[in-house]
């Protein structure tokens, strides 16, 4: 009997806790649902979310996979590491960057938002990253 | 029915070829995600608080860096957040070609509390990059507006998310690893933390000053602007024009008063070095010359306790008036600023006059001031 109690307490402590998280999810959930609804424009956000989703699900996911896949192809086994970290970092910084690149909120009539040259901005950290790439890339062929 | 969802997710659905792919991979993406989200949420939803404060809510004027570091949180932990929440849906991407797509109405539930979860999460993260980057056109909302109610649905949804996946996390994490596929997912997860310190490393220079220099990615620059401070709102843009002699600051209260900006220099001056801290994540500090706002409010009889509304001559604007909370207006740091850095004041920072007041966010240090109006 102790014995069966023992045995179920974690269960049981992992039962409650979930329903909890479940329960003070939902209601975060339907407060923010509801806030939008009465306060902000609940159509417009929804289709931005949905262009989001679908821009990850049909557009970005299916890019990364296909880069992953060729640069797989293309190098050998013991680098494929290294050249992933590369790409897995030279796609963060692009994505990143996106808005500041095409500059769209640059105004003539604040010079001081985002002031910077971004493209060259850009270059430099994938340059960097690249030669960190290689740097390692040849590291491991010396000592694999 | 919370316990059949868990299962039937956690039930192993096909699975595209790569080994990197797993539970436990997953999971500890997950983990790091339920650190992020929370960071941001908190964080935002102080901001959001000090406001639009609601009675209950008193916001100190001490720590005087306390808004500029958890708002440069906020945006640092936003921007860290890409690669780890594009890695966790890359982890379980095949999940979404699952055969037959709904199997049951538990089945069903919890496929659309994660679409509610991916939907909000990539919204509020790709809504804050378009804002920092001031680019407003793709979003057919109101962004802080929007970006505050979706914070709520993400958070909400990512509890409903740890709720049902519990389980299967506690299972993929007590597992005893197995060394090969361990490396390799260790690699993974390494390139991903790369990736979060990259960006980190090239944009929170626009708050961290020693990084400054480092911040080539960073939409804003502590040292780039006039009098070497950004601008969020120029003048031209609030439709400000420069002042002439006929300008009068009207403060209203107990006794009110009408004072001209030789009124105003007359008044004993004090400088203190405050921040600009920006909802959009930069920060910067400047050298501020004026008169004490606890001065004009004992010029004009100000009881004590009071908060007070400073209004600017800017044309309407979601931002022409801020109100400065009660231990705002008892510091002695708080400045109806008339200097910057020894140079009066630049049109775009506000003249004649500014309010720079400890541990608020930019938007509330009201600039172009022409009116004060104490509210007890």
């Amino acid at each position: 009997m102790t014995g069966q109690q023992r045995t179920d307490e974690p269960g049981r402590i992992l039962r409650v806790v979930r329903i909890v998280l479940v329960g003070v999810g939902l209601v975060a959930a339907g407060y923010g649902a509801y806030g939008l609804v009465a306060e902000s424009r609940p159509i417009g956000v929804a289709a931005f979310a949905a262009a989001a989703v679908l821009g990850h699900d049909l557009v970005l996911a299916p890019l990364a996979l296909l880069v992953g896949a060729v640069a797989g192809r293309l190098t050998p086994p013991r680098l494929r590491s290294v050249v992933r970290t590369g790409l897995i970092l030279t796609g963060t910084v692009l994505i990143v960057s996106l808005p500041l690149l095409l500059g769209f909120g640059r105004r003539a009539t604040n010079p001081s938002a985002l002031p910077l040259n971004y493209p060259l901005g850009l270059a430099v950290t994938v340059a960097a990253v690249w030669l960190g790439t290689g740097l390692v890339a040849l590291l491991r062929r010396r000592h694999p | 029915m919370v316990r059949r969802a868990g299962t039937i997710l956690s039930r192993r659905l096909p699975v595209f070829s790569s080994p990197l792919r797993g539970e436990r991979t997953t999971s500890l993406l997950g983990v790091a995600l339920a650190v992020t989200f929370p960071v941001c949420f908190v964080t935002g939803l102080l901001s959001h608080l000090i406001q639009h404060s609601p009675y209950w809510f008193d916001w100190p004027s001490r720590p005087v860096e306390l808004y500029r570091i958890t708002q440069g949180l906020h945006v640092a932990t936003g921007t860290a957040t890409v690669p780890v929440l594009l890695a966790k849906l890359w982890s379980v991407y095949p999940k979404l070609f699952a055969w037959p797509p709904v199997r049951g109405l538990a089945h069903l539930l919890s496929r659309l509390s994660v679409l509610v979860l991916v939907g909000a999460a990539l919204t509020e993260v790709v809504t804050g990059g378009l804002n920092v980057a001031r680019w407003y056109a793709p979003m057919p909302f109101f962004f802080t507006v929007a970006h505050h109610w979706l914070a709520w649905v993400a958070i909400g949804a990512l509890l409903v998310h740890i709720g049902v996946q519990l389980p299967v996390v506690r299972r993929a994490l007590a597992r005893p690893v197995d060394d090969r596929a361990g490396a390799q997912r260790r690699g993974l997860l390494a390139a991903v933390a790369a990736a979060a310190g990259l960006v980190t490393l090239t944009t929170v220079g626009q708050t961290v000053r020693p990084l400054a220099r480092l911040a080539v990615l960073a939409p804003r620059r502590p040292d780039l602007g006039p009098q070497h401070l950004p601008v969020n709102k120029s003048a031209v843009e609030a439709g400000v024009r420069r002042v002439d002699d006929t300008y009068r600051l009207r403060i209203d209260g107990p006794h009110p008063r009408r004072l001209s900006l030789a009124d105003l220099a007359a008044l004993p001056q004090h400088t203190a070095a405050l921040p600009i801290a920006c909802v959009e994540g930069w920060s910067a500090t400047g050298h501020w010359t004026g008169v004490r706002i606890r001065d004009l409010l004992a010029l004009v009889g100000a009881p004590p306790g009071c908060r007070l509304r400073v209004a600017s001559a800017q044309r309407g604007g979601l931002y022409r008036a801020s109100t400065l909370p009660a231990a705002a207006c008892r510091d002695p740091l708080s400045l109806l600023a008339l200097r910057l850095n020894g140079e009066v004041l630049d049109l775009d920072h506000g003249y004649p006059c500014r309010l720079i007041a400890p541990n608020l966010p930019g938007v509330m240090q009201t600039k172009w001031v022409n009116r004060l109006v104490v509210l007890p």
